[in-house]
């Protein structure tokens, strides 16, 4: 994969990790703009989203649902940041794809 | 000796007015919140209108983490405290916070997510994976649990649920709390959130809840009215900061009215009809007022149950007539009801506020849409318009499923 690629990937990816974490959030009351959590690569899940360790088990379970990979509770409990995310799941689907190659 | 309780914030989200000054408003101008439902697709639903708290964005009034891990029920309670802490004059950090007591009451809990989670297993025959974070949403004490995290509150906490009396059973509770030393600040109000599918058509099959003549939703309410067909359902939340009067007076707080009677009883009767005779609502009002040590001449007003159903606006006016006796004619009586539906668990709270405002106020507010009277209803309902009047001693009675019945006495503060 070139770097332009990799660069479109993790984009995309974003945008996806981003989808599961709007719609898994419950996010479906505001009527500000301004009253929903910006998302970004640099996004905390604490400090920013408040997540708990509960959520973290909803947002692994999101993951593997909208991905088809197997992330690893404490893998997961280990990234604070979208961004970090975002590059683990982008791990774990060349992991399935070097092993179905 | 026992210790004088006032009440010195209310805070309040109702279908017709969020905060204090828009409540007062509305009730005293007959304003209904009944309105179609826009929370919810009500498509495939009979139920299609309700007291729904609108123009409000929870987030105006609660950190964003605790709104997204919480039902609308937890959105409604939490506005609401902010609200009272604000009129209560306390901030977030003072010291006495710590020590007070929580008490709410809410009849159902988190039932959105509940329902949710509910229809994703069933939809996927037990295939698809449940929220993990569904289970603090749902809880009942949810409410009283995120006041506390919120304010730092480490006194007693509790959720108390008697269905449509459990505002009113809370508040009474937190006021023997009080009044018996056991604290000297109690954060009490209730909370409801049920405009929910399954909870709408499952209070829809019971055959208690009510339509328009007209089609018109604002006149579907129609407590003590001979045409009434049932309550309608409402949302809401309302809480009460209650302080010892010593600590009240320290701190130079707003002192809003006094409480100075709590009757709480079961007519062990049935689990949804009132017992027509109206006997043990009767005794509840009694014992609030050997409480109060007050007699049928010192009652000003009764802020009434009157959920607009065939059966609790008989039995309440029997009860009404049983402990007050010939002066019961004389007292008027209104019921809020008429303007913001039923809020089961939040009723009794708001309606505490309700009478609260009469007593600042000097002004009681009316039962709209009640035209044609029922000759079982033969008393005074304040019909349509508001009245103008000294109001010092205000009854609020409160009467839920499973006959439970709670009645507060609340009245101007005399020092």
């Amino acid at each position: 994969m070139t770097i332009d690629e990799q660069s479109v990937n993790r984009t995309d990816v974003f945008e996806r990790v981003k989808k599961v974490l709007i719609s898994m959030l419950k996010i479906f009351r505001e009527k500000k703009a301004e009253s929903r959590p910006m998302l970004s690569m640099e996004t905390h899940l604490i400090d920013d989203l408040g997540v708990d360790s509960l959520e973290t088990l909803d947002i692994m379970n999101a993951l593997e649902d909208e991905f088809q990979v197997s992330p690893n509770l404490n893998e997961v409990n280990s990234k604070r940041k979208l961004g970090q995310i975002v590059d683990y799941v982008i791990e774990l689907q060349n992991k399935k794809s070097i092993k179905r190659s | 000796m026992k210790r004088r309780v006032v009440v010195t914030g209310l805070g309040v989200v109702a279908p017709n007015g969020v905060g204090k000054k828009n409540f007062s408003d509305a009730i005293f101008s007959g304003k209904s919140g009944i309105k179609d439902i826009t929370s919810i697709d009500t498509t495939n639903l009979k139920v299609k209108i309700a007291g729904e708290v609108t123009n409000f964005d929870p987030c105006d009034y609660i950190p964003i983490h605790i709104y997204r891990k919480s039902d609308r029920f937890v959105h409604l309670g939490l506005s609401a405290t902010k609200l009272a802490i604000d009129d209560a004059n306390i901030s977030a950090d003072s010291h006495f916070l710590k020590n007070a007591f929580v008490v709410i009451g809410s009849g159902q809990g988190g039932l959105m997510f509940h329902e949710q989670e509910i229809i994703k297993f069933v939809e996927s025959q037990g295939t698809k994976r449940l929220s993990a974070s569904a289970v603090p949403r749902i809880t009942a004490n949810a409410i009283s649990a995120y006041i506390a995290i919120q304010y730092n509150i480490c006194g007693l906490n509790q959720v108390i649920s008697t269905a449509c009396s459990s505002g009113a059973q809370a508040i009474g509770n937190a006021f023997h709390h009080i009044q018996r030393g056991s604290c000297d600040v109690a954060i009490t109000g209730g909370v409801e959130s049920t405009i929910t599918p399954v909870m709408l058509e499952l209070y829809n099959a019971m055959m208690v809840l009510g339509s328009s003549p007209d089609g018109d939703p604002q006149k579907a309410s129609r407590p003590f009215d001979l045409n009434r067909n049932g309550f309608i359902m409402g949302e809401g939340a309302a809480t009460l900061i209650l302080e010892s009067l010593e600590h009240a007076l320290q701190r130079k707080a707003p002192i809003h009215a006094e409480i100075v009677g709590f009757g709480s009883n079961c007519g062990a009767y049935n689990m949804v009809a009132p017992n027509p005779t109206g006997e043990d609502a009767a005794e509840a009002i009694l014992e609030a007022m050997r409480e109060a040590n007050l007699s049928s001449s010192d009652i000003d007003y009764i802020n009434a149950h009157g959920t607009s159903t065939k059966l609790n606006d008989i039995s309440e006016t029997k009860a009404i007539k049983l402990a007050l006796g010939e002066l019961s004619k004389k007292i008027p009586i209104s019921s809020i009801k008429s303007m913001i539906g039923h809020s089961i668990g939040a009723s009794g709270a708001i309606e505490a506020v309700a009478s609260c405002l009469a007593i600042q106020e000097n002004m009681i507010p009316p039962t709209i849409n009640l035209h044609t009277p029922d000759p079982e209803c033969d008393l005074d309902y304040v019909p349509n318009q508001a009245r103008c009047q000294k109001v010092d001693v205000v009854m609020s009675n409160s009467f839920g499923f499973g006959s439970n019945n709670a009645v507060l006495i609340f009245r101007r503060i005399k020092q």
